[in-house]
């Protein structure tokens, strides 16, 4: 049987599922790939990324990198499919008038940490009116499309090889099919802040203030891997109501809102039917 | 679902505050008194009184309080479980904390008086503890590892105070004649294995995830762990208490499974993680780490040539208390503790306005000095003790008197709310 060849829009994680001896082919061809063996950032990462945006990170010719990956599972040449530039999806111009509010991960990336989640918190707790301006040491291709998938749009500039700016903001509605993390049909009034990868007590600091400037009304929906017996008193201190969703293993969903002015007492938010 | 009750963490700090502060000032004392003792230790005297009550001072005086203060803010997270009855945790350290100062003064001194007054207090403040949460765990809405570690552990903390009562009896009447060695031998292992490192590696499967950001590592290890320690710490309180060897030997290789079911989980977790840099709370466990494996080690060799090798069983017991169990201890303070005063002292600011961080809230620049001369200190006094070196000994000891000073240090700056903002 003809084993299908490597492409270049395949997923990472995919590629490394069919044998995970092709780590060392990435790492052949730039020392940017070391992560990919670190089990927990290949599992956060590789599933995100496709070989191409991979090799554009790396700075590396996609059409080396997967024919080296096809040499390895022993596979003949193969044209190089066309290139699907998923990474451009979204690109735009920033608007202006909008607050910027800088995340700066050029330190964090040089020291050789996994920025991801401190990224989903700041696009977590990213208002309409501002403009979230991320600073990378490389072009951070594969979270055009997983913010696109969030509804946000993006500017890039490069500065210089290793220095970077994108600019997000939320722009045109996310389509249909929206992250696995965020519900495909999220209430417009929600908004999802990811503190998973964050040590206590970074998640209470980010959701008191994401808090802070949460309208009336809305809903601030805070992703944890355990329940935040700490902040809960907090919140009802502040006039927040909320209410716990325990029913994925993996993760607690905390619903926070204001207390409706006439409410005296803190309560959960009444559940949802 | 339903709101949790709001008696939940932050209500629990003021009493967990309690027993980390006096628990510091035990530490203190211990290790002043590891000074003392320490050529007894290096001669394999371990029998003395005085060795027998400094090494109170960090069984009771260190573990045991900071394991309370530590279950007090704990368990609500670890298990939603709000404590049962905040009061009674503080008439619990009320009773416990100059109990243990009578008693091991009593002790060291050969007090009689003292150490019945200590030993009243003792008992009263850890039967009021056990019950507070064994209450607590019962109202718990889940039963996992940690549930079952901790339960576990507290059975074995009842039956630590029982032998310990019985080997009290036995200092004024003698009545355990030969058997007061194989008693005494079980009531440390039911101590430190039975009761702090069971809360130990069951706490671990909660905080070594959060502390390290090494989320959805397979925990098979961790249960295998508590299996097996529960189980090897009674398999070889019987083979000891009833002369059978092979039941000992038996629990002996329990134990040192169960030690290494641990390590190769906290190895797991510490492969995992996220951020490759490890802050000074996380050294110092891995190093305890270290010191563990060294003591599961001797174990064995303790067995074997006992009682003839005092020395080895000396080495063995500062190789597990001192470097695995105490270091361990130390370096979870640095997490704890002052993540709680951060939370007492910001509470209403936080999200609100710029803070300092929690670890602006002591010097990681001293906390690294205090991990290499505490470290220095347990590796000098273990091999002193081996060499029957009484020098090596002493000064072991001074660096982990000095090391502990640090961390008084540490404690009192966190207390006092001096810190540095980072760059």
């Amino acid at each position: 049987m003809t084993r299908p060849p490597v492409r270049a829009d395949d997923r990472v994680q995919d590629v490394l599922a069919r044998d995970a001896a092709l780590v060392d082919v990435f790492v052949r061809h730039s020392s940017h790939f070391d992560k990919l063996r670190n089990a927990v950032l290949r599992r956060v990462m590789a599933r995100l990324v496709t070989v191409e945006q991979a090799a554009r990170v790396a700075g590396v010719p996609a059409d080396a990198l997967v024919r080296a990956l096809n040499d390895a599972l022993g596979i003949a040449a193969v044209e190089p499919n066309a290139p699907v530039d998923r990474a451009r999806e979204g690109a735009a111009t920033r608007p202006a008038g909008r607050r910027e509010v800088e995340l700066d991960l050029r330190e964090t990336l040089r020291a050789g940490k996994e920025p991801f989640s401190r990224i989903m918190s700041a696009v977590g707790a990213l208002r309409d009116d501002e403009v979230l301006h991320l600073r990378a040491i490389f072009e951070p291709a594969p979270l055009y499309a997983v913010l696109a998938k969030r509804g946000l749009v993006h500017e890039t500039q490069r500065h210089a090889p290793d220095d970077w700016s994108v600019w997000f903001w939320r722009g045109a509605p996310a389509p249909a099919d929206s992250g696995s993390e965020r519900p495909a049909a999220t209430p417009i009034d929600e908004r999802w802040l990811d503190v998973r990868g964050l040590e206590p007590p970074e998640p209470m600091q980010r959701t008191l203030a994401a808090l802070e400037s949460l309208p009336a009304g809305e809903t601030l929906v805070q992703v944890n891997v355990r329940v935040p017996q700490f902040l809960l008193p907090i919140l009802a201190e502040r006039g927040f109501d909320y209410q716990i969703d325990e029913s994925q293993p993996d993760r607690v969903l905390v619903h926070i809102r204001r207390r409706a002015p006439h409410a005296v007492s803190p309560s959960p938010i009444p559940e949802t039917p | 679902m339903p709101a949790p009750d709001l008696r939940t963490a932050t209500g629990a700090i003021l009493p967990a505050a309690e027993h980390f502060g006096a628990a510091l000032l035990f530490l203190l004392a211990g290790a002043v008194g590891l000074v003392w003792v320490a050529p007894e230790l290096a001669s394999g005297n371990f029998l003395a009184p005085r060795v027998a009550g400094v090494t109170h001072l960090f069984t009771l005086g260190w573990l045991t309080t900071t394991i309370f203060g530590a279950l007090h803010q704990l368990l609500p997270v670890a298990l939603s479980a709000p404590v049962r009855w905040p009061r009674v945790g503080h008439a619990s350290i009320a009773a416990f904390a100059p109990g243990v100062a009578l008693f091991a003064a009593g002790v060291a001194t050969n007090g009689a008086v003292l150490h019945h007054a200590g030993i009243a207090l003792v008992t009263t403040g850890v039967v009021l503890s056990i019950a507070n949460f064994g209450a607590t765990l019962a109202r718990a809405p889940k039963r996992d590892l940690t549930w079952w570690a901790v339960a576990l552990a507290l059975g074995a903390l009842a039956s630590t105070l029982l032998l310990g009562v019985a080997l009290l009896h036995n200092l004024h009447t003698g009545f355990l004649a030969e058997a007061r060695l194989r008693l005494l031998a079980i009531h440390l292992h039911v101590a430190l294995v039975g009761w702090a490192l069971l809360v130990i590696v069951g706490m671990s499967q909660r905080l070594l995830p959060m502390f390290l950001l090494a989320h959805g590592v397979d925990a098979r290890w961790g249960r295998r762990a508590v299996a097996l320690l529960a189980a090897g710490t009674i398999v070889l309180a019987l083979g000891l208490a009833l002369r059978v060897r092979w039941l000992a030997w038996t629990g002996t290789a329990m134990l040192d499974g169960g030690v290494v079911a641990f390590l190769v989980q906290a190895r797991a977790f510490y492969r995992h993680r996220v951020r490759r840099k490890l802050d000074a709370g996380m050294r110092f466990a891995a190093t305890a780490l270290v010191f563990l494996a060294a003591a599961a080690t001797l174990g064995p060799v303790v067995l074997a040539t006992a009682p003839a090798r005092p020395r080895i069983a000396s080495a063995y017991l500062l190789a597990g208390l001192l470097g695995g169990i105490v270091l361990y201890v130390v370096g979870h303070f640095y997490k704890i503790v002052p993540f709680l005063a951060w939370v007492a002292r910001y509470r209403d600011r936080m999200g609100r306005e710029s803070v300092p961080t929690v670890a602006d809230l002591y010097s990681a620049r001293v906390a690294t000095v205090q991990w290499g001369v505490m470290t220095a200190g347990v590796g000098a006094l273990v091999a002193g003790t081996l060499a029957g070196h009484a020098h090596c000994a002493r000064v072991g000891a001074l660096l982990f008197a000095a090391g502990t000073s640090m961390l008084a240090a540490q404690g009192a700056r966190i207390a006092l709310g001096i810190h540095r903002p980072s760059a």
